[in-house]
């Protein structure tokens, strides 16, 4: 018998065997986020304070934003690339969508790519996201879905107002309000929520609530994705303006550069 | 008619599967078991029905599996006496349950029509080695089965052909089974 043609397939099963990322993998809709991801925001929001000493001086600063990359991986591996040669950004903000499914292997690649930034990155949780087990891995992965921090005195908050995909489960706009209490002690605040409240998922009470919470705040800039369109403009109509940031598929991202009496936005072309 | 007095022919009937299969990850389930069916005379192509358990211990959270396989051995060789070599490839469809309403087989009436496309099926595309040991056809099991398999599926397939970003390690798994045969003939 010629037993060329079996060695050669054992050659390439073996191979396969050590070329695979997780040699074993139970199941696609398997939610167990490898241990050294489960601290990725504490690692990235210790490397923030590290820039912050940094730029003490500065009284300006510039951060990068991306938003529904799904897997569309070639282009946020570029939107990535480009970020790492603007040596003004101090830190990257996904506005959600990182995934198509809420798959682990979609937060993985996501993950590897991002991992490629010089910059520390912070997401927002999308619809997409929380498909499958997706809510499960996100929090594993990155940690509650609201959160905030302060960098040069200014307030980034991260809110998670996800509606249909969480079976209408109210977003906790109670927790938004108690971190929008205290923004006039702060130089600007911005807040990051993937679904733009004039959008799908949003009843007339939710954009009424979130509009109301926005302009009570006076918020610099209430931040979204979902769309895949860029949008910039004040859409209600009142002085809050409200950025969408346009999706990688659609070449482009944004940079927002926070001086102390304006916010500059750049969108560039992929 | 030359059989002895105490042999025993046993027939099988055409629900009563030729073996049952033992395996081992493969993204249909961390443990996995199924009955399997020759297909037709040559034994070239089999069916497998199994189920998938994946439980809190490896996943986070529990999930189930339940999956059809064909599986094409377009070669056998007999490498000594009793062993034999076949490789073979495989498509399976499999659908899973995990709890929540966020996958689904038909989308939800929550979201307008084409929001999202059904996410709790599947289909595998699998290809490895079976090394087969044939033990007698007057004994309860007929044959024991090892194999390897290196397993993907039609989303993992997609990103490798949308992105170069991705390679072969993020879309292939290995996947080890047993079978047990317990009837060699339909």
């Amino acid at each position: 018998m010629n037993k060329t043609k079996p060695i050669l397939f054992l050659f390439f099963a073996i191979l396969s065997l050590f070329s695979c990322e997780r040699v074993f993998e139970y199941n696609l809709y398997s939610a167990d986020v490898k241990d050294e991801r489960k601290f990725t925001r504490q690692k990235n929001l210790e490397k923030l304070q590290d820039i912050e000493e940094e730029i003490q001086d500065q009284n300006s600063f510039k951060f990068a934003l991306v938003s529904d990359s799904h897997t569309y991986y070639n282009s946020l591996a570029e939107v990535v690339n480009l970020i790492n040669q603007d040596e003004e950004v101090s830190f990257v903000v996904h506005g959600g969508d990182m995934t198509d499914g809420g798959l682990i292997a979609e937060y993985s690649l996501f993950y590897h790519i991002m991992e490629e930034l010089n910059r520390p990155y912070f997401t927002v949780i999308g619809n997409h996201d929380c498909l499958s087990n997706g809510r499960v891995i996100y929090n594993d992965q990155y940690g509650p879905e609201n959160y905030s921090f302060v960098f040069k005195n200014c307030k980034f908050i991260f809110f998670n107002d996800v509606i249909w995909e969480l079976n209408y489960e109210e977003p906790d706009y109670i927790w938004l309000q108690n971190e929008l209490l205290n923004s006039q002690e702060y130089d600007k605040t911005f807040v990051i929520a993937h679904i733009p409240p004039w959008s799908d998922q949003f009843t007339p009470l939710d954009t009424w609530a979130y509009k109301t919470f926005m302009d009570t705040a006076n918020v610099a800039v209430s931040i979204h994705g979902h769309h895949h369109d860029h949008y910039m403009g004040n859409y209600f109509e009142d002085s809050i303006p409200y950025l969408v940031i346009g999706a990688p598929s659609k070449d482009i991202f944004c940079k927002l550069t926070i001086e102390p009496d304006t916010v500059i936005l750049e969108t560039i072309k992929l | 008619m030359g059989f002895g007095q105490d042999t025993i022919i046993r027939y099988k009937k055409t629900l009563v599967p030729n073996y049952v299969n033992f395996q081992y990850a493969g993204n249909l389930g961390a443990y996995i078991i199924g009955v399997g069916y020759y297909l037709n005379p040559k034994r070239t192509l089999d069916l497998v029905i199994g189920y998938g358990y994946t439980s809190e211990h490896k996943a986070t959270i529990r999930i189930h599996n339940v999956f059809a396989k064909g599986i094409y051995f377009p070669y056998t060789w007999s490498l000594k006496k009793r062993w034999f070599l076949s490789p073979q490839l495989g498509v399976a469809i499999s659908r899973q349950f995990s709890g929540g309403t966020n996958t689904f087989t038909r989308l939800p009436k929550t979201y307008p029509d084409g929001y999202y496309a059904p996410n709790a099926y599947r289909f595998h595309l699998n290809f490895g080695l079976r090394v087969r040991k044939s033990i007698g056809e007057d004994t309860f099991i007929k044959a024991v089965d090892f194999y390897i398999e290196t397993t993907t599926n039609d989303l993992y397939l997609s990103y490798l052909l949308k992105s170069t970003e991705v390679g072969l390690g993020n879309v292939f798994s290995m996947a080890l089974g047993v079978n047990l045969v317990l009837f060699n003939k339909n």
